[in-house]
C-alpha cells in the first residue's frame, strides 16, 4: 500500500486537489452558473501565496488563509460587475476575467517572472492537507443540501424567476456562492502552486477553467461524491491510457463525450443506475 | 472442497502481477541498466522534439547493445509520454524512481516539465541529462541535472559578433513572443548581447502567441532604419515575420538574426525564399561535417527515413554519455556512482563535436554559426569572415 501511495503520490494529490476544485464549479453549476473564472482566482491565490512565503517569510497556514481571502475578495468583485448576465454572457465575461488575470501575469514580471514563470517554489501542500480539505468540501455541500439554502438552490436551478418572484433575493444569493467559489479557487491555486514547485502563466488559462468545469458534469452536479469522482477519471484517465500513445486524447474526448451522452446525471450515478436496473430484472 | 476456479478479480490481479514483473529470464547477461525515457510524443509541438529525441536515443541504445560496450550490462528503456503535461510529468518521474527503479533519466522534453519534475530526482538521487531544455538556470536545481541541449546563451553572442564582423552591423531592433518561455528567455539573451557588444537598440518589439499580422511592429521598426533585427520568434512566427518584412519593403540589406527555435524545416517551409540569409547559431546542424555526425545522420536516415533534427543529435548524445557513465562505473543499480562518473567526463566524441561539462553541467559544445539557404531550404555553415 505504502509502495503504492510512493510510486502514485503526485496522481492522487493531483486527483484530491482538482477534486477540491470541482466542487467550486459544483456551487455554480447547481444555480445555473457556468463560470470560467477559476484559472483567474487560481492564479490570485497562487502568486499571492508565492510571494507571502518566498518573498515576505510567512509560513504556510497564514499564507493560504490569505490566498482564499483574496480569492473571494476578487470573486466578490467580480461577481458584483458580471452576476447580471446570464448564460452565455456570464461564461463569456467570466472567461475574460481569467484571460486578463493570465496577461497581467505575463506582463508582471517582477511577481510573477512572467513567461518564464517562478521555480523553486517550497513544497509545502500535503496529501492529508488535500484530504482534510475535500472531506471539509464534501461535509459542507452534504450540510447545504440538507439546509434551506440547499431548497432554495434546487429551486432556482428549476426557475429562477419563480424564487425571485416568491420574494427571495436570488441576486444576492449568487453572490455569496460565486464569492465561496473564489475563496475555494483561491486556496486551491496556492496549493497547486506548492505541490509542484513551479508555475507560470499558462498554467491558469482556459484549459484550466474548463477542467474544473467539466469534472462536476462528467461525474454528477447533483450527486455528492459527483465532483470527486469526475475529477478522480479526468487525472487518471491519461495515466491509464498512457500505452495508447497517439490514441490517448482521443480516447480521453471520447470518455467524456459518451459518458454525458448516456449518462446525463453522472458517472457518480452508475451505481444506483445498474441498482436499480438489476432490481427491475 | 476449496474451488480451485480462478475468480475474475484474481485472474485480473495475477496478469497485472505478470506484467509488473521484471523480465529477468529473458537475456543471459545478468546485469540490467534501467533508463527513464521521459519524452513527450503527444501534445502539440513539443511531440515534434520528443518524438525526434525518443528515435534517437532508441537508436543509440540499439546500437549500444549491438555493439556490446557495455559487457554484461545491458541497457533497458523505460518511455513514458507525458503529453507536455508538467502534471503527468512528475507522475511519471515518481512512477519511474519509486517503482521502476531506473537509475538514470533522459529527458523530459519542456523546460517548464524539467522545473517541476527534476527536483524529484535530485533528491532521489538519480541522474538526469535533458537533450532539449534550453531554460536558463536549469542546471541549478541540482548536481545530478547534466542537459546535452545548448542554451540560448552560449550560442547566441557567437551569432551577434558574426554579424556585427561580416555585415557591420551597429543599429538593431528586437522582436520576441512575451508568452512563451522559450521567445522570451531567447529575448532577455539576445538583449544582454546586445548591450555587452556596445550595440545600439532602436526598438523593441513584442507579440502574443497566435498572432498573424506584424506588420505594425515591422513599420515601426522599418521607420528607424537598423542594421539588423533580431528575432526571439518560433519557426512559425519567424517565417510570418521574415515574409511580411519583405513584403513592407525593408531595406534588402537588413540581415535578420534569428534563435534557436527558427532552426526547423518548418521556416523554409513557411517563409520560402524570406528565409535567404538568416543567421542563427546552433550546436549542430544535419550537414556539419564530422565522420560521428555523418554516420549518425546516415543511421538515423536509414532507420527512420528521415534526416534527423537538432534535438535528435542532442539526444542521441546524451543516451551515449550515459551508456559511458554506466560503462566507467562498472554499474547497472549504484545511480550516485553513475553520476560521479558522467560528471568526470571531459572529452566526449559526440555528434555535436568535441565536448565535456561547464561547472554548470551544461555541454561545452562549440557554437556554430548558420545561414538560411532559402532555395536549398537548409541551413548551411554561414561563410567566414
Amino acid at each position: 500500500m505504502s509502495d503504492l501511495y510512493a510510486a502514485y503520490e503526485n496522481v492522487i494529490d493531483l486527483c484530491l486537489l482538482n477534486a477540491v476544485l470541482a466542487f467550486s464549479c459544483l456551487l455554480l453549476l447547481r444555480v445555473n452558473l457556468l463560470s470560467l473564472a477559476t484559472g483567474g482566482l487560481m492564479a490570485i491565490g497562487a502568486y499571492l501565496s508565492i510571494w507571502l512565503t518566498m518573498r515576505e517569510g510567512w509560513p504556510f497556514g497564514p499564507a493560504l488563509l490569505a490566498a482564499t481571502g483574496a480569492g473571494a475578495l476578487a470573486a466578490a468583485g467580480l461577481g458584483t460587475l458580471v452576476l447580471r448576465l446570464r448564460g452565455d454572457y456570464f461564461a463569456m465575461a467570466t472567461l475574460a476575467f481569467t484571460e486578463v488575470v493570465r496577461i497581467l501575469a505575463l506582463n508582471a514580471d517582477p511577481v510573477t517572472g512572467g513567461a518564464l514563470g517562478i521555480f523553486g517554489i517550497p513544497k509545502y501542500t500535503q496529501t492529508w492537507q488535500l484530504l482534510a480539505l475535500l472531506a471539509l468540501a464534501i461535509y459542507l455541500v452534504w450540510a447545504l443540501r440538507r439546509s434551506s439554502l440547499g431548497d432554495r438552490m434546487r429551486a432556482i436551478a428549476e426557475d429562477e424567476l419563480a424564487v425571485a418572484a416568491a420574494g427571495h433575493d436570488v441576486a444576492r444569493l449568487q453572490l455569496g456562492l460565486f464569492t465561496a467559489s473564489g475563496a475555494i479557487a483561491g486556496l486551491g491555486g496556492a496549493l497547486a502552486a506548492h505541490l509542484n514547485l513551479f508555475v507560470a502563466p499558462s498554467d491558469f488559462g482556459f484549459l484550466r477553467s474548463m477542467d474544473a468545469v467539466i469534472a462536476p458534469v462528467l461525474g454528477g452536479v447533483w450527486n455528492l461524491f459527483g465532483a470527486v469522482v469526475g475529477a478522480a477519471i479526468l487525472t487518471v484517465l491519461p495515466e491509464v491510457l498512457r500505452f495508447s500513445a497517439q490514441l490517448r486524447e482521443i480516447l480521453i474526448g471520447a470518455v467524456t463525450l459518451l459518458a454525458v451522452l448516456f449518462l446525463p446525471t453522472g458517472i457518480a450515478s452508475l451505481p444506483r443506475l445498474l441498482l436499480r436496473r438489476g432490481r427491475l430484472a | 472442497m476449496p474451488d480451485l476456479r480462478l475468480s475474475r478479480r484474481r485472474v485480473l490481479a495475477l496478469s497485472a502481477v505478470a506484467t509488473l514483473l521484471p523480465r529477468s529470464g529473458l537475456g543471459q547477461t545478468s546485469k540490467v541498466a534501467r533508463i527513464g525515457l521521459v519524452q513527450s510524443t503527444t501534445g502539440g509541438s513539443a511531440a515534434l522534439y520528443g518524438t525526434e529525441q525518443k528515435q534517437a536515443i532508441e537508436l543509440a541504445f540499439n546500437e549500444i547493445t549491438k555493439a556490446r560496450t557495455l559487457g554484461d550490462i545491458a541497457l533497458q528503456a523505460f518511455h513514458a509520454d507525458d503529453g507536455a503535461d508538467r502534471g503527468q510529468t512528475v507522475n511519471i518521474f515518481q512512477r519511474l524512481i519509486r517503482q521502476d527503479k531506473v537509475v538514470a533519466i533522459l529527458g523530459p522534453t519542456l523546460s517548464n516539465s524539467a522545473f517541476a519534475a527534476d527536483p524529484l530526482a535530485q533528491q532521489a538521487g538519480i541522474p538526469v541529462i535533458a537533450s532539449s531544455n534550453t531554460a536558463p538556470n536549469l542546471t541549478k536545481i541540482g548536481d545530478f541535472i547534466f542537459r546535452t541541449s545548448v542554451p540560448e546563451d552560449q550560442v547566441f553572442p557567437t551569432v551577434l559578433a558574426y554579424g556585427v564582423r561580416k555585415h557591420g552591423v551597429k543599429r538593431v531592433a528586437l522582436i520576441y513572443g512575451i508568452d512563451d518561455a522559450l521567445t522570451r528567455s531567447a529575448h532577455d539573451v539576445q538583449k544582454k548581447a546586445v548591450d555587452a557588444l556596445g550595440l545600439e537598440s532602436v526598438g523593441i518589439e513584442t507579440y502574443q502567441r497566435g498572432d498573424v499580422d506584424f506588420s505594425a511592429q515591422l513599420t515601426k521598426i522599418k521607420a528607424q532604419k537598423p542594421d539588423a533585427i533580431i528575432l526571439g520568434a518560433l519557426a512559425e512566427e519567424g517565417a510570418a515575420i521574415l515574409r511580411q518584412a519583405r513584403q513592407l519593403n525593408l531595406d534588402p540589406k537588413t540581415v535578420f538574426i534569428g534563435c534557436n527555435a527558427n532552426i526547423s524545416a518548418k521556416l523554409f517551409e513557411l517563409a520560402g525564399p524570406a528565409a535567404d540569409g538568416i543567421l542563427v547559431g546552433a550546436s549542430w546542424f544535419a550537414g556539419y561535417d564530422t565522420p560521428r555526425s555523418k554516420a549518425f545522420v546516415e543511421a538515423y536516415r536509414k532507420r527512420y527515413g528521415t534526416t534527423p533534427d537538432i534535438y535528435a543529435a542532442q539526444g542521441y548524445d546524451a543516451a551515449y554519455l550515459i551508456a559511458e557513465a554506466i560503462r566507467r562505473a562498472g554499474t547497472a543499480t549504484d545511480s550516485r556512482a553513475i553520476r560521479d562518473k558522467l560528471a568526470g567526463i571531459t572529452d566526449f566524441e559526440g555528434v555535436l563535436g568535441r565536448f565535456g561539462w561547464s561547472p554548470e553541467r551544461d555541454a561545452t559544445v562549440t557554437p556554430k554559426v548558420l545561414i538560411g539557404d532559402g532555395q536549398a531550404k537548409v541551413f548551411a555553415a554561414a561563410p567566414a569572415v
